[in-house]
């Protein structure tokens, strides 16, 4: 039996496990080895994510499992998603238990988004059907190397996507991402933004793949210039740790350049990034101010749209949902 | 104001600590800062030349900007303990290396030394999984020896209860009739708190799952070599230094952290690390009690708190993680004379002493994101 999730299209046998090491075959089904089992969960800001563009304030609880379908050089998170899967301690937890926390912290949202949730797909999509019936909002991050089916599943069953754009080229995702994906990850961001709120990031390395900022902002104007770009300088961990970390300067010269394509770049990934608030591209207007501690994206600091719409000139800004209090509710 | 420099590697930005926005600002100390961090470039958490950093970043301040108080600290050998260091250096070298890097900074500098390890660490036994609580769980850090639970059950409270692995369960009420904390603390106090017995840490909401080797341990005794007398306990450290600084000696306040009196290699003398029977724990609750000399009640958090509550837009310092205010009685704030800090264990070194200028490694997570210094413009 194929496994269904993933491009790498494991061969599963009864008993053994894929790549993933998350699935396993069953009396000819293809099950989890580890349902409803989390690494850990913890309430962290959307914008943390990153989403800069849904339900910005949100308070969200995020979650993951272990593993991953990817073996990228440079993961920032190997001690969990390059791990053995049953060498991890879960917290073993019903959906509905997960969701009774999260709305006990008060979060408006829940999202997959420590490892890739393609290798908990079964135990992912209980919980997001449960928690979109609870009144939570529903996201996850992924590497988007999926099977078509899976993310046009993945796209109905959430709210708002973060897809991990790595590069345009074959041979980078062979070399640096351990899976041939380039063309499925391009279809299943096609796929994901014609049913759900999608922003995009993208890691860039030294002298890797900034050579391919054009050619992605051109990708991504094709699908929808509205979508929000993250792009992130990457800061080289795992067999990468030695790697010198991107040029800052140079960076934001590149994305100045494709700006006109895609209006909403974000440039993070480094403590004190000036590049994470969103401007008015009409108007030139700043209407969501952020700052970034550390880590991945960043945390908003104003909100100065009037509702959806520059208070300066009108235009209106593609945003999913409304502004949301910390402490609960909708602003 | 206080003014932040982050430095994350061939790039520098200028921001309010406050606000975290950018803004323009020069002066002369500013100006040190900013050249202390292009000089000396962070190793990273699990890097053994860590405490050569903090030592050389110590030495540049001395001789830049001749502090008569100045706050180290190593962090390295607690890293070391807890996840592990790179190449193949072990825990007990790593404590080797924080020393031979302090002695270094004591001859060449001529301060006159307090040094204090901040406790040593236990193997971890277990993890007690506290998710199945009807109540919300909390905990906070990476070696959660305590956690808090809201809202709890009568169900959670016996179960709690029949576990050996705790020690403590503390109800809010139990905690302000103990500890009468201060009327910032107050609204902090989580329903009930939960402290594990030695060589336990919790597991549930806000865990990570990183691997972890040892845990801290909270001794109800920490070992202080004194160079300028005697102390008896944690909280009485301040008042020591500022009694000598004001007789024109120059100071240096340094805290080993991972390092108890049974592994400490200078001679020492035992110093309380408890206040009502509570050991503190190694972190903001220790380093606080240190450099504002505020006992359990007076300071602005209790051991265990739920952070993430205060976490909205308009919270404030968003570079000094769950500190939304630097505490105003720190010694440095208290010294009239010049201070400066440095350190490995990141926003404490900022938050905690209230010096003219800090500088401290800029790492989350063990992510080495570069540096980042402070300057109060207060003179």
């Amino acid at each position: 039996m194929i496994c269904p999730y993933c491009e790498h299209r494991c061969e599963l046998k009864e008993g053994s496990a894929g790549i993933c090491g998350m699935y396993t075959l069953k009396s000819g089904d293809v099950c989890e080895r580890f349902p409803d089992s989390w690494s850990s969960y913890f309430v962290g800001h959307i914008e943390s994510l990153p989403f800069f563009h849904a339900y910005p304030g949100a308070k969200c609880l995020i979650f993951g499992t272990a593993s991953c379908n990817a073996s990228c050089r440079y993961c920032s998170n190997a001690y969990i998603a390059r791990t053995d899967p049953a060498s991890v301690d879960f917290l073993k937890m019903s959906p509905e238990k997960l969701i009774k926390k999260a709305k006990a912290a008060g979060c408006h949202a829940i999202v997959f988004g420590i490892n890739e949730p393609t290798v908990s797909y079964q135990s992912f999509r209980r919980l997001a059907i449960m928690a979109e019936e609870a009144g939570l909002y529903v996201g996850c991050l992924t590497n988007g190397c999926m099977r078509p089916e899976i993310a046009h599943d993945i796209g109905e069953i959430s709210d708002f996507v973060n897809i991990s754009l790595k590069s345009m080229s074959p041979d980078f995702y062979q070399d640096f991402v351990g899976i041939d994906a380039a063309e499925a990850v391009q279809r299943n961001i096609r796929i994901i933004a014609g049913l759900s709120h999608v922003e995009l990031t993208t890691p860039v390395i030294e002298s890797v793949n900034e050579s391919e900022i054009k050619p992605m902002a051109a990708f991504i104007r094709s699908v929808s210039p509205d979508i929000p770009w993250h792009v992130f300088r990457l800061l080289p961990e795992f067999r990468m740790k030695d790697e010198h970390p991107p040029d800052i300067g140079h960076v934001v010269a590149l994305l100045d350049e494709v700006r006109p394509l895609v209006p909403y770049i974000y440039f993070a990934n480094f403590a004190g990034s000036r590049w994470l608030d969103t401007c008015c591209p009409s108007c030139g207007e700043t209407l969501m101010l952020r700052v970034s501690p550390g880590g991945c994206g960043g945390k908003l600091t104003r909100y100065l749209l009037d509702g959806k719409n520059c208070p300066s000139c009108g235009s209106e800004i593609p945003i999913l949902g409304s502004h949301c209090s910390w402490e609960g509710g909708l602003l | 104001m206080t003014i932040g420099i982050i430095d994350a590697v061939e790039w520098q930005s200028t921001v309010d600590m406050a606000t975290g926005r950018v803004v323009q600002a020069e002066s002369p100390l500013i100006s040190l800062a900013r050249g202390i961090q292009r000089d000396f470039r962070y190793p990273g958490d699990q890097n053994s030349a860590s405490s050569e950093w903090v030592t050389d970043v110590g030495l540049a301040l001395s001789s830049r900007y001749r502090p008569d108080f100045i706050f180290l600290n190593y962090a390295n050998p607690s890293f070391f303990g807890i996840f592990g260091g790179d190449g193949g250096v072990s825990a007990s070298e790593s404590i080797g290396f924080a020393f031979d890097a302090v002695s270094r900074f004591v001859e060449e500098s001529g301060y006159t030394p307090v040094i204090l390890g901040s406790g040593g660490m236990l193997p971890l036994k277990e993890r007690i999984n506290i998710s199945g609580l009807d109540g919300l769980e909390n905990i906070t850090g990476p070696v959660p020896s305590c956690a808090t639970v809201t809202a709890p059950s009568e169900g959670d409270l016996d179960l709690l209860g029949s576990d050996p692995r705790i020690r403590t369960i503390m109800r809010a009420e139990e905690y302000i009739e103990r500890f009468s904390p201060c009327a910032e603390q107050i609204p902090r106090i989580p329903n009930l708190i939960l402290g594990a017995e030695e060589g336990y840490i919790f597991r549930g909401f806000g865990g990570m799952s990183r691997p972890i080797h040892s845990i801290p341990a909270s001794e109800s005794e920490i070992p202080v070599h004194s160079e300028i007398g005697p102390v008896s306990a944690i909280t009485d450290i301040k008042s020591l230094i500022l009694e000598h600084l004001s007789e024109d000696e120059k100071i240096a306040l340094i805290m080993v952290e991972g390092v108890g009196t049974e592994n400490f290699p200078l001679p020492y003398t035992p110093c309380a690390n408890t206040d009502k029977g509570f050991a503190y724990q190694q972190g903001a609750g220790q380093y606080l009690a240190l450099l504002t000399g505020d006992s359990i009640g007076r300071q602005p958090f209790p051991p265990a708190c739920d952070h993430y509550r205060e976490d909205g837009e308009e919270s404030a310092y968003p570079f000094s993680g769950y500190f939304t205010s630097l505490p105003e009685n720190s010694l440095g704030r208290e010294y009239a004379g010049r201070s400066a800090a440095v350190g490995s264990r990141s926003i404490f070194t900022h938050a905690t002493p209230g010096t003219d200028i800090t500088v401290e490694c800029c790492a989350r997570n063990l992510y080495n994101f570069g540096t980042l210094s402070t300057i109060q413009e207060r003179r």
